[in-house]
């Protein structure tokens, strides 16, 4: 009874075009009155409970962090200054696209944050030195998923808040997948580059190396961030939430001291992320109550029980989930499917003996494919913005498709060898 | 799918309180953020951490969490799946549109029933934090506030919807 409720209240949702908070929420509501016995009232408690939480204070400030980033130049500045050491390569500026996203995302926790931040900048100055745009598109939405890839993770953060699994763990587990994927999409970049050489605009000037060098000296402030934000969180001297308020004032005084930060883009950034802020909590608190109603109604316990009687191996398992993922994430936005599905999720993956931090990381990349898939794809939205319609979605959508693979491709391998995961957090 | 679909019509009162509710919001994100940073720095510089600070930020958080809501009503910017109803032929709108607006004010009414069930009984027990000694219920009664504005600008949003079609029959 309880997962026909579940499917109708979906539906509906789904044909509705109900707030997806509300819909949740009173899905979660109709079964702790009509199945629990009229346990409604333990939905506010549940709420309160996490949402008066410290650990989840990190949340807001990394979502400033990233807004302040954004609004402050800090990518014009990462995107100039990394340029000649990147033109080197081949695909030049396509593989500026690509490390920049994740220089960039170790110090913000959203991918379309990061999207939007280096796809600003890079788009324009692609398109204007004579870049395929669908493929420079293409690059900036697969590689902004490091954005949400390489700590501070939000999707990790709340996963960690959430599930109650060590954050500065998970955080750590980011990193070897994020700098993996990393690599494989600048190897993508490279030998595309080098079996279609047209697809690069013809060589104008290479920079010499002291350009190189001096670029990198032109941006000795980010490792502080970075160090304000993950080397506090590492060498223990912050909690993650320390490390995101640090972080906001690091970058606040980087912004007026470095970038073009000024107090209106400072205040209007904080309004731009409250705003965020409201979208992801109005679903976390439909998600607390339904989270609530199935802990009431048994439901991981049966979903497992389920599982085992149809003589599923874990990996079958893991499957089956990834594709439940593929399905969901067209329709979805990544961090309200993984807020929403937790709740099941998680019991069903511990118990088949996956690792909780290990599966935090696989759970983002999941999330980060719907990110890159149409039609909700937030990613592609983001930039087709940027390039102010100049890229079609189909377009846009077509040239994402290596980086897609790519994702899918790193799932694989991160299954294959969890311990390239899990390898950096035995060491805290 | 999130709906990029204009503001929500709404009368300039009402707009005001959510737009107040906005602004509460990003100053309690601002003190949060200032709260943490300052404690950090009593905790580790000056070895005189306040005994207050973790409880206070968790309750700036709730504040910073429940009053971004309402704004995000009429923004349009809460996530929803539209995929499916901005395909219906008019009617089904119509209809899609009036399902999603009584799920909302259901969802409020039962969330703010329930709220103030739990804010009463914090408030009889004179409940405070742990720690702190922070007095709870001012700070829950925020709930009942944000599912009552909730309401409120559905109910008119629709009021001001009706209001302009009658003006519109009545100008032809």
């Amino acid at each position: 009874m309880v997962w026909i409720i579940i499917v109708i209240a979906l539906a509906i949702t789904m044909g509705s075009g109900a707030r997806l908070g509300a819909a949740i929420g009173l899905t979660g509501l109709i079964i702790l009155h009509f199945q629990a016995g009229g346990l409604t009232m333990l939905a506010v408690p549940a709420v309160w409970n996490v949402f008066s939480d410290y650990t989840l204070a990190a949340v807001p400030m990394f979502v400033y962090l990233g807004e302040i980033l954004l609004r402050g130049g800090v990518s014009d500045r990462l995107y100039s200054a990394l340029s000649p050491l990147f033109y080197r390569l081949p695909g030049r500026l396509m593989q500026t696209n690509v490390w920049v996203c994740m220089l960039f995302g170790a110090v913000s926790g959203s991918s379309s944050a990061t999207a939007a931040a280096v796809g600003a900048v890079a788009y324009p100055e692609l398109g204007r030195r004579g870049y395929n745009k669908p493929r420079v598109l293409g690059s900036l939405a697969g590689a902004g998923v490091l954005g949400l890839m390489v700590p501070p993770s939000l999707s990790l953060l709340i996963y960690g808040a959430m599930m109650d699994v060590s954050v500065g763990k998970l955080f750590l587990a980011g990193i070897l997948p994020a700098l993996m994927i990393t690599a494989m999409f600048s190897l993508y970049v490279g030998v595309y580059a080098v079996v279609h050489p047209e697809s690069v605009p013809a060589e104008t000037s290479k920079p010499s190396w002291g350009e190189v060098f001096r670029g990198l000296v032109d941006i000795w402030p980010l490792p502080v961030l970075i160090f304000a934000v993950l080397g506090t969180i590492y060498s223990g001297l912050a909690t993650v939430t320390e490390a995101a308020g640090l972080g906001v004032v690091v970058a606040i005084i980087m912004g007026f001291t470095w970038g073009t930060l000024t107090v209106g883009k400072l205040w209007e950034a904080i309004i731009s992320g409250s705003r965020i802020v409201a979208a992801i909590v109005f679903v976390i608190l439909g998600t607390l109550i339904l989270a609530q109603a199935v802990a009431n109604q048994g439901l991981p316990r049966q979903v497992f029980e389920m599982v085992s009687s149809a003589g599923l191996s874990k990996y079958e398992v893991m499957l089956v989930l990834t594709l439940i993922y593929f399905f969901l994430g067209c329709f979805f936005d990544g961090l309200s499917l993984m807020i929403m599905t937790l709740s099941i999720v998680f019991p069903l993956m511990i118990s088949l003996g996956f690792d909780p931090v290990w599966l935090g990381v696989i759970i983002t990349l999941l999330i980060e494919i719907g990110a890159i898939t149409p039609p909700v794809g937030v990613n592609l939205y983001v930039l087709l913005a940027i390039s102010r319609d100049e890229v079609t979605l189909p377009e846009a959508a077509k040239a994402t498709i290596p980086y897609w693979g790519i994702l899918i491709l790193a799932i694989v391998i991160l299954t294959a060898f969890p311990e390239i995961a899990l390898y950096l957090t035995q060491f805290i | 799918m999130s709906e990029q679909s204009p503001r929500r019509q709404v009368s300039r009162p009402v707009a005001w309180m959510s737009a107040i509710g906005m602004y509460a919001s990003a100053a309690a994100g601002i003190l949060l953020t200032f709260f943490v940073v300052l404690s950090a720095i009593m905790r580790y510089f000056i070895g005189a951490p306040f005994h207050f600070s973790d409880e206070l930020v968790g309750l700036l958080l709730a504040t910073t969490f429940l009053l971004a809501l309402p704004n995000g009503l009429i923004d349009n910017s809460h996530l929803r799946i539209t995929i499916l109803a901005d395909r219906l032929p008019r009617l089904g709108r119509i209809i899609a549109k009036t399902v999603a607006n009584s799920i909302l004010v259901v969802f409020a009414a039962v969330f703010l029933f329930e709220s103030y069930n739990y804010t009463a009984v914090s408030y009889k027990y004179n409940s405070r934090s742990e720690m702190a000694e922070i007095l709870l219920y001012p700070w829950m009664g925020l709930m009942m506030l944000v599912s009552a504005l909730i309401i409120l600008i559905v109910v008119d949003n629709i009021f001001q919807i009706v209001r302009e079609l009658i003006s519109q029959r009545d100008s032809k």
